[in-house]
């Protein structure tokens, strides 16, 4: 794991809330020099911390209405099959397979509720589908906890 | 650029032609592409592809752009999901608590059984054992479940264009 110090920490927090500030910009909020806020993104972008940078669009605006969690409990259906129809559903945009139970645990965004049973009926064949529509999201989807990246194993955790 | 933190409400709807989607897909990819390297893929001029993205902008369709961070790269390789059922009035007491919680990436509030509601959060961990943090805060709103992610087939697509990437003619949004 890469080393990061406090400085690069904030850095990243500035990125993340904006990645087009500019170096002068960022100099300034952190109270450093631009070369060295150049270099500390530099390395950063080179050690794979920062893996890219991605556009963030507003699928409401965009007719995406429909936000859904769902879950699948595999029934010993061919696991290679269901995993290339979830990767063949645009409509899918995360999917974690997670322990206990053997559940893929999925986000779904799409237009109406005529095009969520679709993405269940496709997943029907591999298990039972329960689903629950997402109402709001009352913090908006954020990156990983930088604070937490030098956290040691044995130690509490501050409020 | 025009301030893309902060869509509009009232905004008219916008028609967007198949390069404003192609342009959105690969701003998806990747947000550091510049508008001269846009206007070179689409063969439009620089002021052109500019315009169309203040456009969007403006529309409040791009909220942002983002660094992505590794979470492996910074030492937390795992991943959980936590989830619990809790009544719709106590939902603010729960934000309150959780909201300044650096583990959280992802939080959504499903619809669940009468007055009740379905929290779901996404959390990135330096040990496992740290989900227990989140789990006790929790716990005294109700039965929360955790699980521990093994892999992520699909994490992040990007938003695609309704009918495929491929599909012609407008789309109405």
């Amino acid at each position: 794991m890469e080393r990061i110090d406090e400085d690069d920490r904030r850095l990243l927090r500035e990125i993340q809330n904006s990645a087009l500030i500019s170096a002068a910009a960022l100099a300034k909020k952190l109270g450093l020099s631009e070369p060295v806020v150049r270099r500390k993104r530099r390395r950063l972008e080179r050690v794979g911390i920062i893996s890219g940078y991605h556009t963030e669009l507003d699928p409401k605006k965009l007719g995406f209405l429909v936000s859904a969690i769902l879950k699948v409990l595999l029934n010993g259906e061919d696991l290679s099959r269901m995993r290339r129809v979830i990767k063949a559903s645009p409509e899918i945009l995360e999917c974690d397979r997670t322990i206990g139970n053997e559940a893929y645990i999925m986000k779904v965004l799409v237009r109406s509720t005529e095009e969520l049973e679709a993405v269940i009926d496709r997943l029907i064949p591999f298990g039972h589908v329960s689903s629950t529509l997402v109402t709001s999201s009352p913090v908006k989807k954020r990156q990983p906890p930088i604070a937490f990246a030098t956290e040691k194993p044995e130690g509490s955790l501050s409020e | 650029m025009s301030n893309p933190g902060k869509p509009r409400a009232k905004d008219s709807p916008l028609t967007l032609d198949a390069i404003d989607w192609k342009v959105l897909h690969d701003l998806q990819m990747d947000g550091s592409l510049t508008h001269a390297e846009l206007a070179r893929r689409y063969a439009r001029s620089p002021n052109v592809m500019t315009q169309r993205i203040a456009r969007m902008e403006k529309a409040g369709i791009i909220t942002g752009y983002h660094a992505r961070v590794n979470p492996r790269a910074l030492g937390m390789p795992f991943t959980a999901i936590i989830r619990i059922s809790v009544t719709r009035d106590r939902l603010k007491a729960i934000t309150k608590t959780l909201k300044n919680r650096a583990e959280i990436s992802e939080w959504y509030v499903g619809e669940g059984e009468g007055e009740a509601v379905t929290l779901i959060i996404k959390v990135h961990l330096t040990f496992i054992e740290r989900v227990e943090d989140i789990v006790d805060l929790l716990a005294g709103y109700g039965t929360p479940y955790a699980t521990v992610v093994l892999s992520s087939p699909v994490d992040g697509r990007e938003i695609e264009r309704p009918g495929g990437r491929g599909a012609g003619g407008s789309a109405d949004i």
